[in-house]
């Protein structure tokens, strides 16, 4: 599941519902303010007198935060492809007209955003991908040459086998590898690609979790040789041993944790793990962000959880640690974007 | 929801009664389907049910009903239209922006209430709106694109403005 719509059922737009309302005159000038200070160049000393406008009256600041709700819910729609298929749903009533306005603003994306392309491609490589898992999903895959690969959550891989390798390309996410003996008879090395390296099976059983700045192995059995794209020293890791490696530099080795395969029996197993860090782990088994306040970020977690009950599990840890859950939500409070731990307020 | 009602039980399980297999069949003739009928005429009553108003002396009740069936059905007919709208955009768009199902679905509610609050307003009051709001361009810009002058996309983005921020959302109450 990507979304969720259930968590605290829908919500409506605080402007939209509960306030006394506004009066049409000032309503009227918090637009024309809107305008004013979206003009490009700004009427001289805009700034200063709209905010003493703003101070003046509270249906003025009222207003004003009205205009701002909904500004900051329409947002979300923003996005090139969002915003596209917005214009062309509501603005454009014959389908000539709206095949024109998708093409047109698909244009205007490409022109203008060139740094949202980058952001969009590797959610399209990864659906095209060979196989991939949804949030929340595990799956595994007997290849070829009886290699069995397992994939965590929100995880995609290609497979490139020749007559020269092995190579399984990790576009995003995590897998566990049980290598299988080549039966050819020169028998190929099995290679797991990430952005940042190669990781290459000297043995058995490895996990390659692709992480946005570096890559993770950890080794289980026999061994597993990394090597980072810059084409630095590479290292063997023994079983037992993880690293983590970016495109240039190799981290340094520490110990595979216990339960730290306990993903692929659908549990997450900690001890004595900070929260921060227990919160970013949880979060690639959910589609909303997880996060906590400062203040309690380095509070323990230990435990074995499931995690396909991801509600249950942050209630047990709140519980546990007397910690509230703050959900922030968008699309008009359709969807949860993320929860929030904090410290429990003193009335509650 | 609370359902409260200004009528008393009595008036309305009497209205359902004497009624509701005449609406079905109504609503039948306009959709040419039977369980969509069936489903908007439970609408109908619905709405009878949730409005705070009192009913009028009901000495027509059939002409109440069908005003109130009317909005549930233009209601239902607007949304088929949007959401016919919205498949084609999805089809239209460029394929390395697939969404998923999930936010397909998540996106077309969201339409759904942003047309709403954009309700019967000019396609060009819309368009300044959006552009200007929800894309951030520039008023000299959106003018160029829409080719009207720049003193017309804030009259525009006012006019907007006055229903989406400040208007009624739930439009279509009874």
């Amino acid at each position: 599941m990507l979304f969720r719509f259930d968590r605290r059922g829908p919500y409506l737009m605080a402007a939209a519902t509960g306030s006394a309302p506004i009066p049409k005159a000032v309503a009227q000038q918090a637009l024309e303010w809107l305008v004013d200070l979206q003009s490009t160049p700004r009427p001289p000393k805009a700034l200063e007198n709209f905010q003493r406008w703003r101070a003046q009256h509270p249906d003025h600041e009222r207003a004003w935060q009205r205009i701002e709700a909904f500004n900051g819910q329409l947002q979300d729609l923003s996005s090139p492809v969002h915003s596209a298929i917005t214009h062309a749903t509501l603005a454009h009533p014959a389908t000539a007209k709206r095949r024109r306005a998708v093409k047109t603003l698909a244009v205007l994306i490409f022109a203008s955003g060139a740094g949202w392309m980058v952001q969009e491609q590797t959610p399209w490589r990864r659906w095209s991908a060979d196989y991939r898992t949804a949030v929340g999903e595990r799956r595994k895959v007997v290849l070829a040459d009886g290699t069995q690969v397992i994939l965590n959550t929100n995880s995609a891989v290609n497979i490139r086998f020749d007559a020269e390798r092995r190579l399984v390309d990790l576009i995003a996410g995590e897998i566990l590898v049980t290598t299988a003996k080549d039966r050819q008879n020169s028998p190929r090395p099995f290679l797991v690609q990430t952005r940042h390296g190669r990781a290459r099976a000297l043995g058995t059983r490895f996990s390659v979790q692709q992480l946005d700045d570096a890559t993770c192995v950890k080794v289980l059995h026999s061994a597993v040789e990394i090597a980072p794209v810059s084409g630095s020293p590479t290292l063997t890791l023994q079983a037992g041993q993880q690293a983590r490696f970016t495109a240039s530099t190799i981290l340094p080795v520490l110990p595979v944790s216990e339960g730290s395969t306990a993903w692929t029996d659908g549990f997450i197993v900690v001890l004595g793990l900070r929260l921060d860090d227990f919160l970013a782990d949880v979060g690639r088994y959910c589609s909303y962000a997880l996060s906590c306040d400062p203040a309690i970020a380095g509070r323990r977690v230990s435990g074995s959880y499931a995690l396909a009950d991801i509600d249950k599990l942050l209630d047990t840890v709140s519980a546990m640690l007397q910690l509230e859950q703050e959900i922030i939500t968008r699309f008009w409070g359709r969807q949860v974007t993320g929860i929030r731990l904090r410290p429990r307020s003193r009335i509650s | 929801m609370t359902i409260s009602s200004a009528a008393g039980p009595d008036v309305i399980s009497t209205l359902y009664a004497d009624h509701q297999p005449w609406l079905r069949a109504w609503l039948r003739k306009k959709l040419g389907c039977v369980d969509q009928a069936a489903d908007l005429a439970q609408d109908t009553f619905l709405r009878v049910l949730s409005s705070q108003q009192a009913l009028p002396a009901l000495n027509e009740p059939r002409a109440f009903l069908t005003t109130i069936a009317q909005r549930v059905l233009s209601n239902y007919w607007r949304r088929q239209k949007l959401e016919q709208a919205y498949l084609e955009a999805l089809a239209l768009a460029p394929p390395q922006f697939e969404l998923s199902p999930e936010e397909r679905s998540i996106l077309l509610e969201a339409l759904i209430e942003l047309d709403q609050m954009l309700n019967g307003l000019p396609v060009l009051v819309k368009r300044a709106f959006l552009l200007t709001q929800l894309d951030g361009l520039g008023h000299a810009e959106t003018a160029d694109l829409l080719g009207i002058s720049v003193r017309t996309v804030k009259r525009h983005i006012v006019k907007a403005g006055l229903q989406c921020y400040f208007g009624s959302t739930a439009a279509d109450l009874i």
